[in-house]
């Protein structure tokens, strides 16, 4: 049995795992975000092909959705429990919704976000671990958890 | 208020399930297309068991513990059998479909996942001794210890998943462009 209780209450951000996972994801995608821009600079905005950051495509608008991402992540996660498990309960359905959409896209003028195969197994990835761990974990925060400065 | 426990191990297990079976009915909701083109009852076999899987999955994530997990291990372990005879033996729902049919990416992902899924069901099931919750000082050390196993445990389904839809029809487009780069 989880002790979701007990991490979701003591206002420390690191002991809820919906905070600890929004914040780690937030300060990832914001910084993806922008080392996004540093490789499309000579990609179209909505190209359909993109240039690889790593191994994953990205395009200007895709690294916009990152920063958008990032910072919906990182700011619920700063401000409480509840709210971080609403975000990451929300950008893992949208990530789940992405990662089976993308598989269909790849090849076509649809594909807005310059998707690539690894793209798909990341945005899969992420909403698996968002989900799971908004549906399972802080199962008793009623919104009341205000996050702390200095975390 | 306690705010020094840890997390329990049969947690991450509980959650490893869930994903498991997440990735295992997408897989089986990617093949329905392929399958319809065999026989409406195929398509809808597929349909069916994918909806059950990701319906389990989200039971097994918002719950507090592994929803029927006799019921479901075995229920997981018969599709196993059902696909292990399809590859070996061949089913005889109509004279076409009487022979073996050939081993494909999808589907031996597919098994793969429901293994896990499986084995992730007897590490969640309640032993004689109670599962002791991993005690520490220092939650936050638990925390993220727990996250990190839940994110290995993602990272590894959809690492699993994400090929295995690609495989089939819905996902040939993605070779293709793969092929192109």
């Amino acid at each position: 049995m989880t002790s979701s209780t007990a991490r979701g209450t003591t206002g420390r951000l690191t002991d809820s795992p919906n905070r600890l996972v929004g914040a780690i994801f937030g300060v990832v995608y914001l910084l993806v975000g922008i080392a996004g821009f540093f490789v499309t600079s000579d990609v179209d905005f909505a190209a359909t092909e993109g240039e690889p950051l790593i191994v994953f495509d990205v395009n200007p608008l895709h690294n916009i959705a990152h920063l958008a991402i990032g910072a919906l992540l990182l700011f619920a996660a700063l401000k409480s429990v509840s709210a971080a498990k609403g975000a990451n309960m929300l950008v893992g359905a949208v990530y789940l919704l992405l990662g089976i959409v993308g598989l269909f896209i790849l090849d076509s003028e649809a594909n807005v976000l310059a998707l690539n195969g690894a793209d798909n197994v990341l945005h899969l990835a992420s909403a698996l671990l968002l989900l799971g761990v908004a549906l399972s974990q802080d199962k008793d925060v009623r919104g009341d958890a205000p996050g702390i400065p200095g975390v | 208020m306690s705010t020094a426990r840890g997390f329990d191990r049969t947690d991450v297990a509980r959650c490893w399930a869930g994903f498991a079976s997440f990735g295992a009915g997408l897989v089986h909701v990617a093949v329905v297309q392929d399958h319809l083109a065999q026989s409406w009852y195929h398509g809808a076999f597929f349909a069916v068991v994918g909806a059950a899987q990701v319906g389990w999955a989200l039971w097994a994530l918002s719950g507090t513990s592994v929803p029927r997990p006799r019921a479901t291990a075995a229920a997981t372990l018969a599709l196993i059998t059902l696909w292990a005879v399809s590859r070996t033996v061949g089913l005889a729902l109509d004279p076409l479909s009487a022979a073996p049919e050939s081993v494909g990416t999808a589907d031996a992902l597919a098994v793969v996942l429901e293994l896990a899924l499986i084995a992730c069901i007897v590490a969640a099931m309640p032993r004689v001794a109670p599962a002791q919750a991993e005690q520490a000082g220092n939650p936050t050390a638990a925390t993220a210890r727990f996250v990190a196993l839940l994110a290995a445990g993602a990272l590894a389904v959809s690492a699993i998943a994400t090929p295995a839809m690609a495989a089939t029809t819905a996902g040939e487009h993605a070779h293709e462009h793969g092929h192109s780069h």
